[in-house]
């Protein structure tokens, strides 16, 4: 006795003292219809979208044009970049900090965004204040005042951003490259970003003036979304919506691609001091998708999606090489852009590309585990059925119902049966991802001189730009990089 | 278990959808919060321990963190990561995180496997699983890894540089969350799962459950899955020196990637629960929210490329209000008189009542947004339960906030904000000059 009251004393680790139980089962999650929206036709003939969910907070008011940087500002897209950015500090007629005050104390947030063919305005509140601020958002759009204080603050912004020796942010550089790299066939600069500094210089009201009629004359639609009382403010919607140019919902335009999978690594000069082989690096791959694909979605989870991904589960996991995977999905110029990116050291980014690449192919050779397949159908029902979780999410679908009503319900359709066969659909999406001529697109910013060496080991051609006169440019020489 | 009364729902709060949260406490001492919101069929359970880098003794800073990564290898009867497993195949998220004075896990999966989720968490409560060898040194790799991230970022080093200069060796605050590489590579499995015993028990945690839940049924599973770990006192927190000696420098400089300078003015405040605290809250508001907010304005002012941000954190014992002015250029004298200008206006003038209230409703708007998100909800109602508070106590904190008045505001600056004091601190790039005069270098081990 006394010695087993000594092992008991011993004993450091704490367990419970009998064993549990079995887990208890899980119930399994059924793929939910998508969310009624309700929309009508305003009497100016604008389609006004919403879909109220009464447990939200705030609601989220959005107009969504149909027009981007390539349909009102080609060869000056700083102007529409400014414009959008400009448009929520006010419009004419206020005096000082008074519109910032108006907006600050009533919870308003507002933010406008120009894309590539798309553009919007969209405005969050909390419901108590929803009535003040439609008020707002109108006066706002139709009346910018482009206070000469936010036109400057922009323009020294985007210098700063331009004129870097070494821009501060890689996420920049990147998403440039991409854009760059797979857009080129566009107007210089309509891709992304804010132009070139020559075309800041010229910044005035004038052009913006211009992008703002441009923008009011294009065709848009209004959604609104969260907890709203739709009744009560209908009228306040439909006097919005008289101010706006009817949409119509049709398909997305086609672009030309870039055809088959490169690297395209940007030669910036190392940050002094630390290991140059081990220092971080991005690796940021992207794949070209159909809009509305279930599959490229299933496809995603099991490739990159998180910590079950395969691309976590070896590099993270297994080799120690990095802290974790982003991705997403983005669509773009009519089509959806599926991207991951993480941080490695140097002397393994070849290996990393060359990791997922094999991955993939191992993917359209023979498909996903089951226990992988069911994972990303579950994910797939998951996202689905969050369409309600916030404001902004019931706004993205009330739009989405009124520009692509038919993707939107085949999208349905497709998810119900990609999610009763994932396996079937992930690999017939993997074998369109790495068909012979397939859009595949990898961006690693670097100092050149340890980055070629390990690039090496990719097995894809590399081409390489670098930052030159406030742009990305393709580098035909390795430069003296210090 | 006992039941504690309801929050009072106080009108214009929430919507009719909306329950409130009810509290209840087990007999091992865990306290458990849950509130319903069921416009999405999901669940958050979280787990908040009353445990951070605070706790750590010299030579181990950064095991905190490093056991919030092995949380995820698995309980003694769920090992091999089956949590994360389990949330994953659900389609739900899981993680974590880590702070001076708390570490949470939570998962976020579809209500139908909400009691599975309470089996795991409890399990894990219970105890951690035998950790292999290889899983442990991956993991030290994978938190040496993120360190690495931080550093190599522009003024990523920067609240770790701050946290060293303000408070004084041997305080819990004065060491980074992320440690030292010495301590994450020398972490033992006997030394973390001591910790792990010691410091996250059931007395010391808080379970919070947010969202398609039924009330009643959710206290029958808690019950039934965590009313099994057995209570195990909690080890009492390192104590802070008393009193505080002031910083040991008042300017410091610390090399940082990228090509812009920042000069950091940062002074130490009042922890979360003194009565200065919700001015302090404000002052960033205050000071740097855009066009008319002066120390916006004045960085404006600088040209080039300067801009300006301010921020004010707390913990449970002290905070710290860092406002900064970022530069093209090397300008740092000239960014130090704007805050110097800044503060000591506030101190002879206080703020206009229209600026207070500005700052009020943006804070006020800005928490009731974050408790949007249910995760963060989560979080919030574990805190407040954690500091013994109502489980909505945002309404204490908003009616704490539209108290504030200028002349409180004045007073407080003039009490915290020493402009002979504080630690000033000079960001400069790599290999380049341009720090203010007379500032020492730091360095982080």
């Amino acid at each position: 006795m006394i010695v087993a009251l000594l092992l008991t004393c011993l004993t450091t680790r704490a367990a419970p003292s009998e064993p549990p139980p079995v887990p208890p089962p899980i119930r399994p999650t059924a793929l939910q219809a998508p969310p009624t929206v309700e929309s009508w036709t305003s009497p100016s003939g604008t389609t006004v979208a919403a879909l109220p969910v009464p447990e939200l907070r705030r609601v989220a008011v959005s107009v969504r044009w149909t027009a981007g940087r390539a349909q009102l500002c080609p060869t000056r897209p700083a102007a529409c970049e400014a414009l959008l950015a400009l448009l929520p500090r006010g419009p004419s007629g206020w005096q000082g900090g008074d519109w910032e005050h108006a907006l600050d104390v009533r919870g308003i947030s507002l933010h406008g965004w120009v894309g590539v063919d798309q553009s919007g305005l969209e405005m969050s509140v909390p419901a108590a204040h929803l009535a003040d601020a439609l008020a707002l958002f109108e006066e706002a759009l139709l009346s910018p005042a482009l206070p000469r204080w936010d036109v400057r603050a922009t323009r020294r912004d985007w210098r700063a951003e331009l004129r870097r020796e070494w821009p501060r942010d890689a996420e920049l550089l990147r998403d440039q490259a991409y854009r760059s790299a797979w857009l080129a066939d566009l107007p210089s600069g309509v891709a992304g970003g804010v132009g070139a500094v020559g075309e800041l210089r010229g910044l005035r009201s004038g052009p913006l003036e211009r992008a703002h009629a441009a923008l009011l004359a294009s065709p848009a639609v209004l959604a609104v979304g969260g907890g709203i009382e739709l009744e009560a403010h209908r009228a306040a919607l439909d006097s919005l919506a008289a101010v706006l140019q009817p949409a119509e919902p049709g398909p997305r335009s086609p672009r030309p691609v870039l055809e088959g999978a490169r690297v395209v690594a940007v030669d910036v000069p190392a940050a002094q001091g630390g290991d140059p082989l081990s220092a971080p690096t991005w690796v940021c791959g992207a794949r070209l998708g159909l809009p509305g694909s279930p599959a490229e979605e299933l496809l995603g989870t099991v490739l990159w999606a998180g910590s079950t991904g395969r691309v976590d589960r070896e590099l993270r996991e297994e080799r120690g090489w990095s802290y974790g995977t982003e991705s997403g999905v983005e669509a773009i110029a009519g089509h959806h852009r599926h991207w991951m990116q993480l941080v490695v050291p140097r002397e393994h980014v070849g290996q990393t590309i060359h990791h997922v690449e094999q991955e993939l192919a191992s993917l359209a050779r023979e498909g996903p585990t089951p226990a992988e397949a069911a994972l990303a159908a579950a994910a797939l029902r998951r996202a689905a059925n969050r369409t309600r979780a916030t404001p902004e999410s019931a706004v993205e679908h009330a739009i989405s119902t009124v520009l692509h009503p038919a993707t939107t319900a085949a999208s349905h359709r497709a998810r119900a049966e990609a999610s009763a066969d994932p396996a079937a659909a992930i690999q017939e999406a993997a074998r369109r991802w790495t068909a012979p001529g397939a859009h595949g697109l990898w961006i690693v910013v670097g100092p050149r001189a340890t980055l070629a060496p390990s690039l090496d080991s990719a097995g894809l051609p590399v081409e390489w730009w670098h930052w030159h006169r406030g742009r990305l440019q393709p580098q035909d020489t390795a430069p003296p990089t210090p | 278990m006992s039941l504690l009364p309801a929050a009072v729902l106080l009108a214009g709060w929430s919507s009719g959808a909306q329950a409130q949260p009810q509290v209840a406490v087990l007999d091992n001492g865990l306290r458990v919060v849950v509130e319903r919101r069921a416009h999405v069929p999901e669940v958050v359970v979280l787990v908040h321990h009353d445990t951070g880098s605070r706790d750590e003794a010299e030579g181990a800073h950064g095991t905190t963190h490093l056991l919030e990564h092995l949380l995820y290898e698995g309980s003694v009867h769920a090992p091999d990561r089956a949590l994360e497993r389990t949330v994953q195949a659900l389609g739900g998220t899981t993680n974590a995180w880590t702070s001076p004075d708390e570490l949470v896990l939570f998962a976020e999966v579809p209500e139908g496997a909400t009691e599975r989720l309470l089996y795991l968490q409890a399990d894990l409560l219970a105890g951690l699983a035998p950790l292999d060898p290889a899983d442990l040194a991956n993991q030290q790799s994978v938190v040496l890894r993120e360190r690495a991230e931080w550093s190599a970022a522009p003024f990523g080093e920067e609240a770790d540089v701050l946290g060293r200069a303000l408070w004084p060796p041997g305080h819990p605050y004065h060491h980074p969350v992320l440690g030292t590489r010495a301590a994450v590579t020398g972490a033992t499995d006997d030394a973390l799962q001591q910790r792990h015993l010691d410091r996250m028990g059931p007395a010391s945690t808080v379970l919070s459950i947010v969202g398609d839940i039924d009330e009643q049924a959710i206290f029958d599973d808690v019950q039934r899955w965590f009313g099994r770990v057995p209570a195990r006192p909690p080890a009492p927190h390192p104590a802070a020196p008393q009193p505080l000696p002031p910083p040991a420098h008042r300017r410091v400089l610390h090399p940082t990637p990228g090509g812009r300078w920042a000069l950091s003015w940062a002074w130490r405040g009042p922890a979360q629960d003194h009565a200065d605290e919700p001015v302090m809250a404000l002052l960033p508001a205050l000071l740097s929210a855009g066009q008319g907010t002066p120390l916006d304005d004045g960085s404006f002012a600088l040209g080039g490329l300067a801009a300006s941000t301010a921020s004010w954190w707390t913990g449970d014992l002290g905070g710290q209000l860092e406002l900064s002015v970022t530069l093209g250029q090397p300008r740092l004298p000239e960014a130090a008189r704007l805050v110097r200008e800044v503060v000591r206006t506030l101190q002879r003038a206080g703020p206009s009542e229209a600026a207070l209230r500005r700052a009020v409703e943006l804070e006020v708007h800005a928490l009731l947004d974050r408790l949007e998100d249910p995760v963060e909800r989560a979080a919030y109602r574990a805190r407040c339960v954690a500091r013994g508070a109502a489980p909505a106590c945002e309404h204490d904190r908003v009616a704490a906030l539209r108290a504030v008045t200028p002349d409180r505001v004045q007073a407080v600056a003039q009490r915290h904000l020493d402009l002979d004091g504080g630690v000033q601190l000079s960001l400069v790039p790599v290999g380049k000059g341009g720090a203010l005069s007379g500032s020492v270098p730091v360095d982080l081990p």
